[in-house]
């Protein structure tokens, strides 16, 4: 991302940046995100969840999202959600082992082009998982239908 | 837009549509249809034409069409908001601010523009004008805390960028009163937290402690708790408090007892408590087992984590006394048979080497990987059938195992152990790559490959194989291999990257760049791969455009990140507003930055074509060089270096010291950037010269100045190529600059040239030109100048003569080397170009001359021109020579990998040698980027002769 990108997140979310540094002072992962939303859509969002490739398997992902879903429980969030592509099976893996269900499909959220690594227009599923404040987990419920990039609210 | 039946409103809508859509040629037409039917009355269309005319690229006209604009004052907002984005996107934030000056004499209560003033001031870090337009503010809305704490906030700023006295006895007591002032109003998190760093900016710790633990407390949300206790355990350090503080650390770390960091401040702490109660350990002290013990008992309680085992070694580390070797060594053992299948085990154990023993083998590093050793796994082997997970547990032990031995025993092995080494491991590589993996996840098995690459470089670094590329290539191979199974894999890239560059392979080099798609803020930090190489890979056109993006990202930052400034004011979040102001410090002192801007002008005016002397004009001197020759050469003090020389791991101690020698690095650039802008102080110099000749016919009011400028450049010559800096040494850690930059040019002769163009000048014309026919220099005024650029093209002449025969050795073995040396020689025949050029503008009065007064001017010109032809076209014929040997290579390496069979198999037995398909490969790679970097310096010679042989000095101008 640009460092625009970041710093909008630094001034309006701070509290919800983590990192995870290495015995000897190397960055193994972040994660960033925001709260939004109004009434019973006020939540918690992944912006961003990065593991460098050589501490993968150490539980790093499943410890900065524990962060991120802390802050959005003390914040008084109803739920969490993250967009992940649909192809990136060892994400969505993770993400329902962590609690996470598909609660819809997001059609070609994912632009082609946008790196050297992926070239087609992708869709993406959105992952919610409900917090303490929705016990019914109401805002999990999946919906039937894939929505359109610009029908996400 | 509301108005829609207004016809004004639309014309208007009309041109923001156009601007909104990029559409700025429609814009411009747009406004000028608003201008031509309102008789060009319409401020507003005109503010619009000239962000249009600026974006469109029409920069002479933009800055005409806006400087219309400024000479009304206006306080319309529509006016005043286009004029904002014109500023922003010229780089003009200082002229926003003067005109909302003179907008809000127009309008003295109006809060909106006094509100655009203040952010406006913010945006050029103004913080007293922003005090006073904050005062202004709540003098209008008294009710609105905002702006009262904006005004405490500027107080704060000011404090913070004068410092001393002023800040201590004046500012922060002002902005303490102020906060404190407000302290029954406060009514939001933000300016409890404002008023928090009042007190800390004074030292009032006790009081900042009393503020957490008051009424406002209530202010902080829920989710400050984890920053609050930070606070409040900061606070406690720096009162002092070691007992109190060692505890809060001991009850932060029990919930996260896995916390590297929790541990390392628990340890200090508690070290630093017991410390002060009753002086330092002593051997067997108690208070030492008890802090052990401790640890012990958290270790026992979670014996899943790793953090509590590494603690006692930790502990060892930061006391001294503590530490025993044997005891070190059994901790160490137990650590890694405990986690040896989890990754990055190896370097969290080798950061605690010095605590084993050199001189005792039973505590040995050697011990402590022969007593680990029989518990290794085998090595696994990849099938269908074979338990995913288990495989990768046991390859990662085994690389753990791999890694942990060579920076343990941290020295290269010989011949035999090597080659062996590298069969084994590339051996199992092969057999261990996993299908079905995302293009994004790289193969576990890499780091095998990766240390087989490792034992190739250190045999190159070490056999003094430094006189072949043997090593380096077969380190490619295995490279190319390791990249086709693993395309993200970005320590694989990184590792190619530099090799390709060693071995003057700029295109691959640069095509792998863009792959790891360095971008951003990694431009800071990765970007000096690849641009530390323009200089010495030829004067490529890609180079300028990489140097180019790099030098817009650190432009436009400066203008983000102001903006951020504003917002964090907007919305009350003071603690970012210091922060966001030290982050524009930061990359206003980028050394990135700097570079990159310099080597960009250096470029440019070397690839700047037949008008290079306009070209030089154009671009402007340096801003630093803008004054006269006499003033002083900039120093590139305060430059921060934030190149992350830890991105290609390696393990070896030994190596990775040199990467931990910051300031040398920083030196090693500063010697760089002193040297290239010496170099385009003296080009700009040279040009200023030429054309004062010829306006005045003299060369009296420039002599001292280029003499100054003279004697710097020999002085920085002299200082350069002393013993400390050895031509060509080749840095020990695979991410450090490959050589240093200076040292490396200075080598190849490339510096000898300036001081002589400089005498030429000088002695060009006779201080005196009363008697015009007579005084024209001697042709022979030149010689210098020619001398030093024989000795260049001879040297170039000698790799030339080798480059066909293996016979003999070339004077620089690899390729690289070369390429820079040639490189410094199209440099060179560059300048001299341009001394050509400038000779005709300095005689360009006396070639206006009479027929009869002219002619020993003209002859003069001609035979310079002849004479620095000869030489252009000599050093075109030399690279022609090697371009045609490496053309004729082009081809050969799939013809000699056709021929054979492949005998490389997965698994099989063959000594870890590289695939016959990667060697064609990047054997082909090699030769057609040579010759692509061959043929473009070739071009670029071929222009500057044509121009010598066009006679465009010959001519009046």
């Amino acid at each position: 991302y640009g460092l625009s990108f970041y710093l909008t997140y630094l001034v309006h979310w701070p509290e919800y940046f983590k990192i995870a540094e290495s015995s000897d002072g190397r960055v193994m992962g972040y994660v960033m995100g925001k709260s939004e939303g109004y009434n019973e859509k006020w939540h918690g969002h992944v912006t961003a969840l990065s593991v460098a490739p050589e501490f993968r398997r150490l539980g790093l992902a499943g410890k900065l999202m524990a962060g991120l879903e802390d802050v959005s429980e003390k914040k008084r969030a109803y739920f969490v959600d993250l967009f992940v592509r649909v192809s990136n099976d060892v994400a969505v893996a993770l993400y329902k082992k962590l609690g996470y269900t598909v609660y819809r499909r997001v059609l070609e959220y994912y632009s082609g082009n946008s790196s050297p690594m992926f070239e087609q227009d992708e869709d993406a599923f959105d992952m919610r998982k409900s917090l303490s404040r929705d016990p019914e987990r109401k805002s999990m419920i999946p919906l039937e239908k894939p929505v359109r990039p610009e029908d996400v609210d | 837009q509301n108005n829609k039946s207004d016809p004004r409103e639309r014309r208007l809508k009309a041109i923001y549509d156009a601007l909104d859509a990029g559409n700025n040629k429609k814009a411009i037409q747009e406004a000028e249809k608003v201008l031509r039917k309102e008789a060009g009355d319409s401020l507003c269309a005109k503010a619009l034409r000239a962000l249009a005319l600026l974006r469109y690229g029409r920069l002479d006209e933009a800055t005409a069409a806006a400087s219309e604009v400024e000479r009304v004052d206006t306080s319309e907002e529509s006016v005043l908001q286009a004029m904002t984005y014109f500023y922003k996107e010229s780089h003009r934030l200082d002229l926003i601010a003067a005109m909302y000056e003179r907008a809000v004499q127009q309008q003295p209560k109006s809060e909106d523009l006094l509100t655009s003033l203040f952010m406006a001031h913010v945006r050029v870090l103004d913080h007293k004008k922003q005090q006073l337009t904050a005062a202004k503010l709540h003098r209008l809305a008294p009710s609105k805390n905002p702006y009262y704490f904006w005004s405490v906030m500027s107080v704060l700023m000011q404090a913070t960028e004068c410092g001393g006295e002023l800040a201590s006895k004046m500012l922060l007591p002002l902005a303490a009163k102020m906060a404190e002032a407000f302290r029954d109003r406060m009514n939001a998190e933000a300016e409890v937290q404002l008023y928090l760093m009042v007190l800390e900016m004074q030292e009032r710790f006790e009081d900042c402690l009393a503020t957490l633990d008051g009424p406002l407390s209530s202010l902080l949300s829920p989710q400050s708790t984890e920053m609050t206790r930070q606070q409040r355990m900061g606070y406690l350090e720096k009162l002092g408090r070691k007992q109190e503080l060692a505890d809060a650390r001991w009850e932060d770390l029990t919930t996260e007892p896995n916390d590297w960091a929790r541990w390392q401040s628990c340890i200090q702490s508690s070290i630093n408590a017991d410390i002060s109660q009753g002086g330092d350990y002593v051997e067997a002290d108690p208070r030492l087992s008890e802090l052990q013990s401790r640890i012990d008992a958290i270790a026992a309680e979670h014996p899943g984590l790793s953090g509590p085992c590494l603690a006692r070694l930790e502990l060892m580390r930061r006391c001294p006394v503590s530490c025993r070797p044997e005891t070190a060594l059994s901790l160490m053992r137990s650590y890694f048979e405990a986690f040896a299948s989890r990754p990055a085990v190896a370097s969290d154990l080798l950061q605690f080497r010095s605590l084993l023993s050199d001189t005792d083998e039973n505590s040995s590093p050697a011990k402590l990987l022969e007593l680990i050793r029989p518990g290794l796994p085998e090595w696994p082997k990849a099938a269908a059938d074979a338990d995913r997970q288990q495989l990768v547990r046991d390859l990662t032990a085994r690389i753990n195992y791999e890694q942990l031995s060579r920076g343990l025993l941290n020295k290269p092995m010989d011949a035999e152990q090597r080659n062996a080494k590298v069969a084994e491991l590339i051996q199992a590589y092969r057999a261990n790559l996993l299908d079905g993996l995302r293009p994004t996840e790289v193969q576990p098995a890499d780091d095998l490959l990766l240390l087989a690459v490792s034992l190739h470089y250190d045999a190159w670094l070490v056999e003094d194989a430094k006189q072949s590329e043997t090593h380096l290539l077969q380190a490619l191979y295995l490279l190319d291999e390791g990249l086709s199974g693993s395309p993200s894999n970005y320590n694989i890239m990184l590792w190619m990257i530099r090799l390709f560059i060693a071995l003057g392979a700029w295109t691959p080099a640069s095509n792998l760049y863009e792959r790891l798609d360095v971008k951003q803020i990694l431009l800071e930090s990765v970007g000096f791969v690849l641009s530390r190489q323009v200089a010495r890979c030829g004067l490529l056109s890609q180079g300028l455009v990489m140097l180019n993006n790099t030098a817009m990202f650190y432009k436009n930052n400066w203008r983000d990140i102001v903006e951020h400034l504003c917002t964090a004011y907007r919305i009350g979040n003071f603690r970012k507003v210091p922060e966001l102001v030290a982050l524009t410090d930061r990359v206003s002192s980028s050394l990135e930055s700097v570079f990159c801007g310099l080597e960009l002008r250096h470029q440019s005016l070397l690839l700047s074509g037949p008008n290079i002397v306009e070209g030089v004009y154009e671009m402007g001197a340096p801003p630093e060089s803008s004054s006269s020759a006499e003033s002083p050469q900039p120093a590139f003090d305060g430059l921060v270096d934030g190149r992350d020389f830890r991105l290609v791991r390696e393990f070896r101690s030994d190596l990775l010291a040199a990467t931990a020698d910051a300031s040398r690095l920083l030196e090693d650039e500063r010697a760089w950037l002193l040297y290239r802008s010496l170099g385009l102080r003296c080009v700009s110099h040279l040009t200023r010269m030429a054309t004062e000749m010829a306006s005045t016919g003299s060369v009296t009011k420039q002599a001292d100045a280029a003499r100054a400028l003279k004697q710097q450049l020999m002085e920085q010559s002299a200082g350069s190529t002393g013993d400390s800096l050895p031509a060509f040494d080749i840095e020990p850690h695979p991410c450090l600059p490959y050589p240093a930059c200076l040292p490396a040019h200075f080598a190849a002769g490339s510096q000898a040239l300036l001081a002589p163009a400089i005498d030429y000048f000088l002695n060009l014309l006779p201080p005196s030109t009363d008697n015009s026919s007579a005084g024209v220099a001697d042709a022979s005024s030149i010689d210098p100048l020619l001398e030093s650029f024989d000795a260049q093209l001879a040297a170039v002449e000698v790799i030339n003569a080798d480059g066909g025969s293996a016979a003999t050795a070339p004077v620089e073995p690899l390729f690289g080397q070369q390429l820079q040396r040639l490189s410094c020689l199209c440099e060179s025949a560059c300048l001299l170009s341009l001394v050509h050029e400038l000779t005709a503008v300095a005689l360009a009065g006396k070639l206006a001359m009479s027929k009869k007064q002219r002619r020993p001017y003209e002859t003069f010109c001609r035979t310079v021109r002849s004479r620095i032809g000869d030489r252009i076209n000599r050093a075109a014929a030399a690279l022609e020579a090697l371009e045609a040997v490496w053309k004729a290579k082009i081809g050969q390496a799939w013809t000699d990998a056709d021929g054979q069979e492949e005998t490389v198999g997965v698994g099989g037995d063959d000594g870890g040698q590289p695939k016959r398909r990667c060697r064609a490969k990047v054997d082909e790679l090699l030769c057609q980027s040579r010759c692509r970097c061959l043929g473009e310096m070739l071009n670029l010679l071929r222009v500057k002769a044509r121009l010598s042989e066009t006679g465009r000095a010959g001519g009046a101008t």
